[in-house]
């Protein structure tokens, strides 16, 4: 029979009668912050554990509900009060898994500014939510890319190609907080492109699907 | 604790508990059946969930049974030097099988452009029934939300979808950190409850 710690709330938190990983690590990893050793023995953990199987299942789910129902609920044409502060995010995911959100202030979004429109490129598991996520064409565009389980370099090469492999945009930059980013400063015309991280001997170290709507 | 967030607690648990590493790779090593099934109901579930996490379920089966051929045979080769780190063995076969099929994806794509004949691109849109069943689990999904407390949705949403450190939520919600953990807690729980409830309220539309 297996016994829980529960806490008031009904959560299970840690167990009285083995290793388990806590909920605090089980959010991490489920969110891509897990590197190293911390990494490392997380999964090892989890090839084994049946119950952390369950809470990480789980937890990618609330996850995953969470932002879809909020990717819904924050789009500026849905007329939704909000107490927090006045961000509006578009997001949505491209093949192997993009997450884009845009990260400029909700009333920019109606003014006809020249603020690039921010998207974050992650990787994603699965096939859960294979949206395809779309940048707006001809706005000024800064993509960052998500250095998370990439080999650590002082600089990347940041690439673009379109749906026909040839390039359209390449710049170079050094990663902060893990990620590295370029702007464009015309941003895209309407179409399908990728995304190719680069080290600085030119390894191909990571690639995205972008998609750029009018 | 450990620092690595695994809860410290040693007392064994049939969920997790670790069979004698060195005698099961002694076993596999000498080809004995046993081995290969104890191998195999020790690590099938903990595989296929991993490889189905990063890769989804798309030819599940055959990955499975790859990484287990490919841990068998090595094991059998000598490769694994310590049998105690049989679980890090475990791991490194499945992470590489993952980047393997993600570099196998990227080659493919690119040798699809490389055809002269005519530019081919997959699309990769949902068709219209995964469509509507898609934006049906958004709507569900923003309606729990939007029912749940404010201060809950918003904690949800800092935590989830703009991925807000703790400190920083804490901070710019007034919140300590036990309050932070709390609430945060409790939200996910009311969520995951609010969403049930409304899961089984479509599923029994007669009363």
């Amino acid at each position: 029979m297996n016994w829980y710690l529960l806490r008031k709330d009904g959560t299970a938190v840690e167990f009285a009668d083995n290793r388990h990983a806590t909920d605090e690590a089980l959010e991490r990893y489920s969110m891509d912050r897990l590197a190293g050793p911390e990494l490392a023995e997380f999964e090892e953990h989890l090839l084994l554990c049946r119950v952390c199987q369950d809470r990480l299942a789980v937890e990618d789910n609330v996850k995953q509900r969470v932002r879809d129902g909020a990717e819904l609920l924050l789009r500026p044409s849905t007329a939704v009060q909000w107490r927090l502060p006045v961000l509006a995010w578009s997001s949505g995911l491209v093949a192997v898994g993009l997450l884009v959100f845009a990260g400029s202030q909700l009333p920019s979004l109606h003014r006809p500014t020249a603020q690039p429109a921010v998207m974050l490129l992650q990787t994603t598991r699965g096939t859960e939510n294979l949206t395809l996520a779309a940048a707006p064409a001809g706005r000024p565009l800064t993509l960052v890319l998500d250095l998370t389980d990439l080999q650590q370099f002082s600089a990347y090469t940041l690439e673009i190609v379109d749906a026909g492999g040839h390039p359209v945009f390449q710049s170079s930059g050094s990663p902060q907080n893990n990620r590295v980013q370029g702007t464009l400063a015309h941003g895209l015309a309407a179409g399908f492109y990728f995304v190719r991280a680069y080290s600085p001997a030119r390894e191909l170290l990571r690639e995205y699907a972008l998609t750029v709507r009018r | 604790m450990t620092a690595n967030g695994i809860a410290e607690d040693t007392k064994d648990r049939p969920a997790c508990a670790q069979p004698g590493w060195a005698e099961l790779v002694e076993k596999i090593r000498l080809n004995e059946p046993a081995g290969l099934e104890e191998l195999y109901r020790v690590f099938s579930r903990g595989v296929r969930f991993y490889l189905c996490r990063q890769l989804g379920p798309q030819d599940l089966d055959d990955r499975v049974h790859d990484t287990f051929i490919i841990v068998a045979q090595a094991i059998q080769r000598g490769e694994l030097r310590e049998p105690e780190r049989l679980m890090g063995y475990v791991r490194t076969i499945v992470r590489r099988q993952v980047a393997a099929q993600i570099e196998d994806n990227v080659l493919s794509r690119r040798q699809q452009f490389d055809l002269d004949w005519g530019l081919a691109v997959k699309d990769t849109a949902s068709n219209p029934e995964q469509a509507a069943i898609r934006h049906e689990n958004q709507q569900l999904a923003a309606r729990v939300l939007k029912s749940i407390a404010p201060r809950d949705r918003e904690i949800l949403i800092r935590f989830y979808l703009w991925e807000q450190p703790a400190d920083q939520i804490c901070t710019e919600m007034g919140l300590t950190d036990t309050q932070f953990r709390l609430l945060k807690s409790r939200a996910k729980a009311r969520f995951g409850e609010l969403g049930r409830k409304k899961v089984t309220k479509r599923l029994v539309p007669f009363k």
